[in-house]
């Protein structure tokens, strides 16, 4: 069964179109229009939709927060021609096979849905509030018996939408070109009789798609998408019909969607295809790429042998002035999970956190070890510096004692006895060395330090958000010196073993934090109280107030064995100061594999997506009655999580500047200035597959307040705020709770534009 | 049929399908329990990389580093791939060339069906290195003895060859073919020495399918890992890392052994800045089981630092 799944989980991840969403949307096709379906796409079409109050009440709302019931596009567009191939083209029918819901896609006249509706796998806030997202494993509806064989023709580009929601209504709007317009990808084919689907004018080509691509906002606003895949089967054929084993390349094309034209169009490709690579914003404004995978399940390079069974270890910067790429070279080289958790430091450093995504074949990666190491990336020096291993060196704190007994206890019984007193004796011992473990170690038998190092669940971790925390002003010097990061959930790497490492979800939940002193940095972890639930692939999002929301996933890898898992409804919240999870409302729908959630400008939560692979890389099969994760469709929807702080008395926020500079003092009006707290600026989002390395919350010192108006000041380091969009808040602390105001738009000016060759 | 009979039976089916795939898989040659292990290469072979990797199938990667010339010989004896100081060649009037290119054999054209076919020796990379798909490490077909099999442990039976040519010389890479037991679990290794080996100077062992291991010198001394020729392989410097690029162990298993420069012929030492800090981890083969454990299935293994002058062995040992 393990080669099986190995095999399987080698190959990808699909699923098809439905879900669970709410009939609740009020329906309003536009004027003009035959109806909701099958409507050809035409750039700047538009639909809309309205949204329903927040589904809670008096204290409940107070306690928990809120859900709006679902929306979601009402209308489906056509994306193929008359003469063009049409989905599947299988001479046989799988009777067992289960077709999603019908209104989220158009059947073809054998009942074989061939278009359906983009849900959000990936999805960026704009600067004017607006959101660009697109969809995830497009075309899975059309797999017949086996998303293996069949998923080489049957995926397709990814649809983009451009959404708004405004005055409680939204509003899907298409993009020009709708896919984004890559161009036919080289196929390097490794093995003879490689079945391509590239036909330039078949709408329904596969050779460009956006999924699997990173994504991240430009300095002026653009969106940047790296990456993405060529789906085609390897082997495989294509008369009389198109079947194989489905291969994912990743394609070396950039792109970029700017928001005043609704446009996306091409820019320089990168050195490297990359499927599942990570960005980062430098502080300049320029853009850093890292790993992915040239191909899912042959991840051999023939020009490069010594390469091979491993991910891209070559970095990238992308030029924001001269719009190129540029390799690191050898020191910016290093071994990295997929989608690697990555975050810009305040001291300019790319930081990896030690997580990411692991599913390749044969075992992963045969250097795999290395991704156990938190580690930091100079654009200065062009070179890596190893941090750590990660959740270790462990300040023990009370959560921490709590924790390692417990799990020690539950781990090694025959050690029970000794750990009380060993591990709380550490707490006033816990000096930041290497040998923190040191008396820990000789008190337990067997294989003490791997004993350690599962019980605080340290070493890599897969599918787990990373979220940086709050980066905060030193009182007295004004600099930002520490930067810590949220790792919660997500399974443990498991890297002794093959694909994919471990299976269920975890609780665990720690932070790590790196200490700064210019060029220096000590790296060190704690953990916290554990997640109520194991969650494998939950979305967190820090809040302004500097709470941590957790959203969605599965109770175990649904990438391993797809269908198998319970879907996570209830929400989660994270407190800074307690250091503890709590549980919160419950969303609608099951979200469990490409899910998205992400902070709004009035200080709610859009949650959506959910793409999954077919139960068991097989077909769809709807396990819901059993509840299990609904496998059997896409989910097209959306849901809004309304805070507890939004039926709060929330300070107001009347203007701001719309641009600042590094080092500027600016004030802002507001007429709770006497009561707020902080003011802090959040960059917004741009997130997919639980990824948004730009992610970050930076409190801005006070230095004055008059009246109706307080005094702030930018910090002196770029890096701390690299250029682009941000939405800033203000924060008062009640009774209650720390309480945001609505954002205002703020624009953070200092990108390096010049093109200096 | 109501739709949640259709679940039940699609559900079951579904899991039948996968359990009957799964059996068939055991018993296929994806299924069987034998590895392909390289030997310890003849001295002729010094400065050149010769590596097992197992993707698609055992696959053969022979880097030249040396201004050798090195010629792989097919079946019959005529060299199909030949390795130069300028670059790597195929004779493509062979078949061998064909039915190594991948793991699906490409189509042999009427001219290179006849042995003896004059060579057409084109160019196939401008590096010094190249990987093909040797059939004689297919390992489907291979008959296991019958003893191993009754024993269930691991051990090494038989043996392949892949003969070969340097500058006109006779000579092979040699390896044998290695029974694992289905179930087996997987070997994992542990560090002898204390966390701490020296005053400021921390190591620890990190898990993976290739171990690392992982030094913290806080002290102020350089700390030199001697690599598998004992040769000076990493210096980890109290502000940075350095590699010897030179180093056979950098040019298998450095962390971007890819970038390797081109040596001159004697050179045995090339220093350059890796990383920054004072940490660093590096891959490890020597904590892999070797090819004959002893007695007890253990496989025991040791690295060689340098503390400054002093040297310092750090213990480890690799067992199921």
């Amino acid at each position: 069964m393990r080669q099986l799944l190995t095999l399987m989980a080698v190959s990808l991840l699909l699923a098809c179109g439905g879900g669970r969403s709410a009939d609740s949307a009020d329906f309003r096709a536009d004027e003009g229009q035959d109806g909701p379906n099958g409507r050809t796409p035409t750039a700047g079409a538009s639909s809309r939709a309205a949204i329903a109050g927040v589904q809670c009440s008096g204290a409940e709302c107070l306690e928990i927060g809120g859900f709006t019931p679902t929306f979601e596009e009402p209308v489906i567009y056509d994306r193929a021609d008359s003469d063009s191939n049409l989905g599947n083209d299988l001479p046989l029918d799988n009777p067992l096979r289960q077709v999603p819901r019908n209104d989220n896609c158009v059947l073809d006249e054998d009942g074989r849905p061939v278009n359906c509706k983009p849900g959000a796998g990936t999805i960026n806030l704009l600067a004017n509030d607006d959101m660009l997202f697109f969809s995830a494993l497009e075309g899975t509806e059309s797999a017949e018996f086996s998303i293996v064989t069949e998923g080489g023709q049957a995926l397709i580009n990814e649809q983009t939408r451009l959404l708004s929601t405004r005055n409680g209504e939204a509003v899907w709007t298409l993009p020009t070109p709708l896919d984004g317009g890559a161009d036919d990808a080289e196929v390097t084919c490794l093995l003879p009789g490689c079945a391509l689907n590239t036909d330039a004018d078949d709408p329904r080509r596969n050779s460009g798609s956006l999924f699997c691509a990173d994504v991240n906002a430009l300095a002026d606003g653009r969106i940047l998408a790296v990456g993405g895949t060529n789906y085609y089967s390897e082997p495989g054929i294509s008369t009389p019909f198109n079947i194989g084993v489905v291969e994912l390349e990743g394609l070396n094309a950039a792109r970029t969607y700017n928001p005043s034209t609704n446009e996306w169009i091409q820019v320089g490709d990168m050195n490297f295809g990359r499927w599942y690579p990570t960005l980062v914003s430098l502080a300049s404004g320029d853009q850093f790429v890292a790993s992915g995978v040239t191909k899912l399940l042959k991840p051999v390079y023939p020009n490069e042998p010594l390469q091979s069974g491993r991910n891209v270890v070559q970095t990238e910067t992308y030029d924001l002035g001269c719009g190129t790429w540029s390799d690191n070279g050898g020191p910016g080289q290093r071994s990295l999970p997929l989608y690697p958790r990555l975050h810009l430091l305040p001291n300019g450093q790319v930081y990896y956190a030690g997580s990411g995504q692991a599913f390749n074949p044969f075992g992963q990666a045969y250097d795999q070890a290395l991704w156990n190491i938190v580690g930091a990336y100079s654009p200065e020096t062009g070179a890596w510096t190893d941090l750590g291993y990660a959740g270790l060196p462990l300040r023990l704190n009370e959560a921490g004692v709590g924790a390692l007994t417990q799990a020690l206890n539950a781990t090694n019984d025959q050690n029970a006895g000794a750990l009380q007193s060993v591990v709380t004796g550490l707490v006033a011992n816990a000096a930041n060395t290497g040998a923190v473990f040191d008396p820990l170690v000789e008190g337990l038998s067997g294989d003490p330090l791997n004993a350690i190092q599962n019980a605080i669940y340290g070493g890599f971790r897969g599918s787990t958000t990373s979220i940086m925390l709050p980066l905060q002003p030193d009182p007295e010097t004004g600099s930002y010196g520490e930067a810590e990061f949220l790792i919660a959930g997500g399974v443990l790497g498991g890297v002794t073993a093959s694909s994919p490492g471990g299976y269920l979800g975890i609780a665990a939940s720690r932070i790590d934090t790196v200490e700064i002193d210019g060029e220096s940095m000590q790296y060190s972890s704690r953990l916290t109280g554990p997640l109520a639930q194991g969650r494998w692939y939950g979305q967190g999002v820090l809040l302004p107030t500097g709470e941590v929301m957790m959203f969605s996933g599965a109770s175990a890898d649904e990438v391993a064995a797809p269908g198998s898992a319970f879907p996570r409804l209830v929400s989660e919240i994270f407190d800074p100061v307690s250091e503890t999870w709590r549980p919160m409302a419950t969303q609608n729908n099951a979200r469990t594999y490409h899910n998205t959630a992400i902070l709004l400008p009035d200080g709610r939560v859009m949650v959506g997506g959910h793409a999954p692979i077919d139960t068991g890389y097989a077909y769809s099969i709807d396990l819901t009655g059993l509840g299990l994760s609904p496998n059997f469709g896409r989910d097209p929807s959306f849901e809004i999580y309304s805070p507890p702080y939004m039926f709060m008395n929330r300070p107001q926020l009347s203007a701001a500047p719309a641009q600042a500079g590094i080092g500027q003092q600016f004030n802002i009006s507001t007429p709770d200035a006497g009561r707020i707290d902080e003011v802090v600026l959040v960059r917004r989002a741009t997130l997919t597959h639980l990824v948004d390395a730009d992610q970050r919350n930076v409190v801005l010192p006070i230095t004055g307040r008059s009246g109706g108006s307080i005094s702030v000041r930018m910090p002196n380091a770029q890096a701390v705020l690299p250029p682009g969009d941000y939405m800033l808040f203000v924060v008062s602390q009640s009774e209650q709770g720390r309480v945001p105001s609505r954002s205002l738009p703020l624009r953070v000016t200092g990108a390096n534009t010049v093109c200096e060759l | 049929m109501s739709q949640s009979t259709r679940a039940a039976t699609a559900a079951l089916v579904f899991f039948v399908v996968a359990l009957a795939a799964d059996k068939a898989l055991a018993h296929s040659g994806t299924g069987l329990p034998i590895s392909t292990r390289l030997l310890t290469l003849e001295p002729a072979w010094d400065g050149v990389t010769v590596q097992l990797r197992s993707t698609l199938a055992p696959q053969i990667l022979l880097a030249n580093h040396s201004a050798k010339t090195i010629e792989i010989l097919d079946a019959a004896g005529r060299a199909f791939l030949r390795f130069a100081p300028q670059g790597v060649f195929a004779d493509f009037a062979t078949a061998a060339w064909y039915n190594t290119y991948s793991t699906a054999r490409l189509t042999v054209p009427p001219y290179a069906r006849d042995p003896a076919a004059p060579p057409r020796w084109q160019r196939i990379s401008d590096e010094n290195q190249w990987g093909w798909f040797d059939p004689r490490l297919a390992t489907t077909g291979v008959k296991i003895p019958a003893e191993v099999v009754v024993a269930d442990v691991s051990t090494g039976f038989g043996a392949w060859s892949v003969p070969a040519r340097i500058d006109d010389q006779p000579t092979a890479i040699e390896g044998e073919y290695r029974y694992s037991p289905l179930g087996q679990a997987p070997a994992s290794a542990r560090l002898l020495a204390p966390g701490q080996i020296a005053p400021q100077v921390f190591i620890a062992l990190v898990p993976g399918p290739v171990d690392g291991l992982t030094l913290d010198n806080r002290s102020d001394q350089i700390v030199t890992v001697l690599g598998l020729d004992d040769e000076p392989y990493l210096r980890i410097r109290p502000s940075g890392v350095d590699a010897n690029l030179a180093s056979r162990t950098w040019r298998e298993w450095g962390r971007s052994a890819a970038d390797a420069p081109a040596l001159h012929s004697e050179q045995t030492l090339l220093w350059q800045a890796v990383a920054g800090g004072h940490r660093y981890t590096w891959l490890e083969p020597r904590t892999r089981m070797g090819a004959a454990p002893d007695d007890t299935g253990e496989h025991p293994w040791s690295v060689t630092l340098l503390i400054g002058d002093r040297p310092v062995q750090i213990p480890g040992v690799t067992s199921r």
